[in-house]
């Protein structure tokens, strides 16, 4: 059943009497090993379950075959014993209890922001198997289709937002909230706004609403430290969230002020950063602000400290002159203080993270490798989570770099084919330096809304908004009828990659063509 | 004669920056140069003092036959350069004797440490061992064994949590696949690459096998 978010308070205290009467009280979470909001979400249910002394134990899955494989390891089909699984930002969008096998026994509770969500959860009989839709849901519950038995139909999709229902089981759950909850929180919503899953409208709100807690919590911990000023004064070395007004350059002090407008999504499809001209552009710029090359070239700690607050005062004005929107080079969010000198944005945290979930899947490197990385880069105070926040960083930079450069370069080719609404980009077109680091779907996706903007830009029309996916069960439809399907290669919560051999390429997107013509023309999908 | 209590501190330099788990192999040679020193340092110590009381002895002859009454003086007090010379032979002594007994102490400490966590001697360390060592180490064993008996003891194994828990749940990571595995909580897969949350005591003999490793996050769960 499809569970309002004012009832996970009572779904919480069912999965605690379940503990008292259950021999097996162990709680299981499954957790999408994908995306940052994911890693988040499960930092803090495992902080509130912690607090209630369960015994958890948290499981990254890269997709529904990895959770089959183990329920049936953890033998979940056949427990006599009552039973609470938590899924985090899975399993909404298919028939978990059905795919995995689960016995009645089994308490499913999920937390899942991928969309749309399998009709089939919208009975209300179903008491358990719980799917937590929160209040201000794009996608609300009345606009879902009623499940009928005879509706065998899987809706297969696209992703479209957005952020859990952890904040407010924590906030109506638990009075005392961990430090780390706010910076879970911001960098779980960051990570939507970021990867374009919400509006901009839709992140302010969430914003708004995160500051209040923020600004509380820093009040409690200031006043804490005034009574800790005779003892060890240990508050100050905790990290902090701090809300800032700033650019939303990535790694601008990580990086140089060069690179970072170079590399710039806005900025980047704006100017075709990738060309020469591009690329004078950004000069020219920032020579109107009076910065020098030698100062805008250099390292940010080297740079002299007057140019940043410089250029948070002049580009308002001068970006207008450029063409670009200040809107989208203004960054309204949250940072990270540690100590006296480490500061990150909640953005660039979340590229680090994201880059290091990116990482390609080897036999050396194993998907729990990686999310055990990945979730040490959200604590810096911790030498490894500093060593290997770094190397995200790196790579984060890596990634926008070649994106730019390579993604550019095959619109400058005219390797982006196709017509209005159906664009395609034949990937072993275009060279990426290591190419191979570049195919996971969350690297993929970047270099989609990259394409999406800059073709776009250079159409001079606006860029479609991804509301929803219509194509999703049309292109499998398009698969099959090329004889493509045997090359299936990866699939996670929200994306599919198949790999089509070279001679079919054709094919497909004469028939993916038909299909999108076919749609303009009745408005729906027509399939054969 | 050599720097004064050099040879010591290179002795126990050689313990104390070695692996903080492991035990460095017993250096005989460099504990019998150690013994040698000292040694050489009562010598020298015994022969400024025979020479003093030589001196003072002829001295206090001379003095009675000159003036026909007991005379007072000639020792230690009466020649700084000796008396500074005995105090340094005394504290080389004192320094060298301390070095020695801190470098079987460190050694000591580590095969009690050897005891607790590892429950039994590994061959490398026992390699390491001196005669005397080995001998402390089957009897420390058969000491604690005794106290943690059920018969003569306590009736319980200590070596099982070494540290007492800061909370009664520890955050581990798998890091070894060992199937399902019966907690007090029920039945638990232990996968590689999950992270779980389980009490304490029950965790500790899968740290102790290398199942687990205690998670970083742990302080901040």
């Amino acid at each position: 059943m499809l569970l309002p978010a004012s009832r996970l308070l009572q779904v919480y205290n069912a999965v605690k009497t379940d503990k008292h009467s259950s021999e097996d009280r162990a709680v299981l979470i499954f957790v999408a090993n994908g995306d940052v909001d994911s890693l988040c979400s499960m930092v803090q249910l495992e902080s509130i379950l912690a607090k209630d002394d369960f015994t958890t134990s948290v499981i990254p899955v890269e997709n529904y075959e990895d959770v089959q494989e183990y329920c049936k390891k953890e033998n979940l089909g056949e427990t006599e014993d009552l039973k609470s699984v938590f899924m985090i930002n899975c399993g909404a969008t298919d028939d978990v209890r059905q795919h995995c096998d689960l016995s009645d026994n089994v308490r499913l509770v999920i937390i899942d922001s991928h969309r749309p969500i399998w009709h089939g959860y919208n009975v209300e009989e179903d008491q358990n198997t719980l799917v937590v839709l929160d209040d201000d849901d794009p996608v609300p519950r009345h606009e879902m289709p009623e499940y009928t038995r005879q509706d065998a139909e899987l809706h297969l999709g696209g992703s479209l937002r957005h952020r859990d229902n952890l904040e407010a089981s924590n906030s109506e759950g638990e009075e005392e909230e961990e430090d780390e909850d706010e910076e879970m929180t911001e960098q779980g919503v960051t990570d939507q706004f970021i990867l374009q899953r919400v509006d901009p409208a839709q992140y302010t709100q969430w914003r708004q609403e995160l500051e209040d807690h923020v600004a509380q919590h820093n009040m409690e911990e200031e006043q804490e430290e005034d009574i800790e000023q005779y003892g060890n004064n240990r508050a100050k070395h905790r990290p902090t969230v701090v809300r800032i007004e700033g650019l939303r350059l990535a790694f601008l002090k990580r990086w140089t002020l060069c690179s970072s407008m170079l590399y710039n999504h806005h900025v980047a499809t704006r100017f075709q950063t990738w060309r020469e001209a591009g690329k004078k552009q950004v000069d020219f710029l920032l020579s109107k602000l009076n910065i020098r090359m030698e100062q805008h070239q250099a390292s940010f700690t080297s740079m002299h400290p007057a140019v940043e607050p410089h250029l948070r005062e002049k580009l308002p004005q001068t970006v207008a002159t450029f063409g670009l929107n200040w809107e989208l080079l203004k960054y309204d969010g949250f940072e990270l203080h540690y100590k006296n000198d480490f500061k990150l944005p909640a953005m660039d945290h979340v590229m680090a993270i994201t880059a290091m979930l990116g990482r390609p899947r080897t036999p050396e490197r194993t998907p729990q490798d990686i999310f055990q990385e990945a979730l040490d880069c959200l604590y810096p105070q911790t030498k490894e989570g500093m060593a290997l926040l770094t190397k995200g960083i790196e790579r984060a930079k890596d990634v926008a770099v070649q994106i730019v450069e390579q993604g550019g370069l095959a619109l400058t080719r005219k390797q982006v084919q196709g017509q209005r609404g159906f664009w395609y980009l034949d990937l072993a077109n275009i060279s990426f330096t290591g190419h191979h680091e570049f195919h996971h779907p969350s690297t993929l996706l970047k270099l989609a809304i990259f394409l999406r903007d800059a073709n776009a830009q250079r159409m001079k029309s606006t860029a479609g908004l991804l509301v929803s996916n219509p194509f999703a069960m049309p292109l499998l439809e398009a698969l099959k009828d090329c004889g493509a399907t045997g090359g299936y290669m990866q699939a996670t919560f929200d994306s599919s990659i198949f790999v089509i051999k070279k001679h079919l390429v054709t094919a497909f997107c004469e028939e993916m063509r038909a299909v999108v013509s076919a749609y303009q023309t009745c408005g729906a999908p027509v399939m054969d | 004669m050599s720097a004064f209590g050099k040879r010591g501190v290179e002795l126990l330099k050689e313990v104390v920056n070695h692996e903080p788990d492991m035990l460095p192999s017993y250096n005989e040679e460099l504990v019998r140069l150690v013994f040698s020193e000292i040694d050489e340092h009562y010598v020298q110590a015994q022969r400024v003092l025979s020479a003093v009381n030589c001196n003072q002895q002829s001295q206090q002859e001379g003095e009675e036959e000159d003036t026909g009454e007991q005379a007072e003086g000639g020792g230690l007090q009466d020649k700084p350069a000796d008396a500074v010379a005995m105090v340094i032979h005394y504290e080389s002594i004192a320094r060298n004797k301390r070095l020695l007994l801190s470098y079987i102490a460190q050694r000591v400490e580590r095969l009690k440490n050897v005891r607790w966590q590892h429950r039994e001697l590994p061959e490398s360390v026992a390699e390491a061992c001196s005669p005397q060592e080995l001998e402390f180490y089957h009897k420390y064993d058969q000491l604690l064994t005794k106290h943690m008996s059920k018969h003569e003891g306590i009736g319980h194994d200590l070596t099982l949590d070494i540290l007492p828990p800061g909370d009664n749940f520890v955050a581990v990571r798998v890091v070894r696949d060992a199937g399902m595995q019966l907690f007090s909580s029920g039945p638990l897969g232990l996968h590689e690459g999950a992270c779980l949350r389980l009490p304490a005591d029950e965790a500790q003999p899968f740290l102790i096998s290398g199942v687990l490793k205690l998670d970083n996050r742990k302080e901040f769960i």
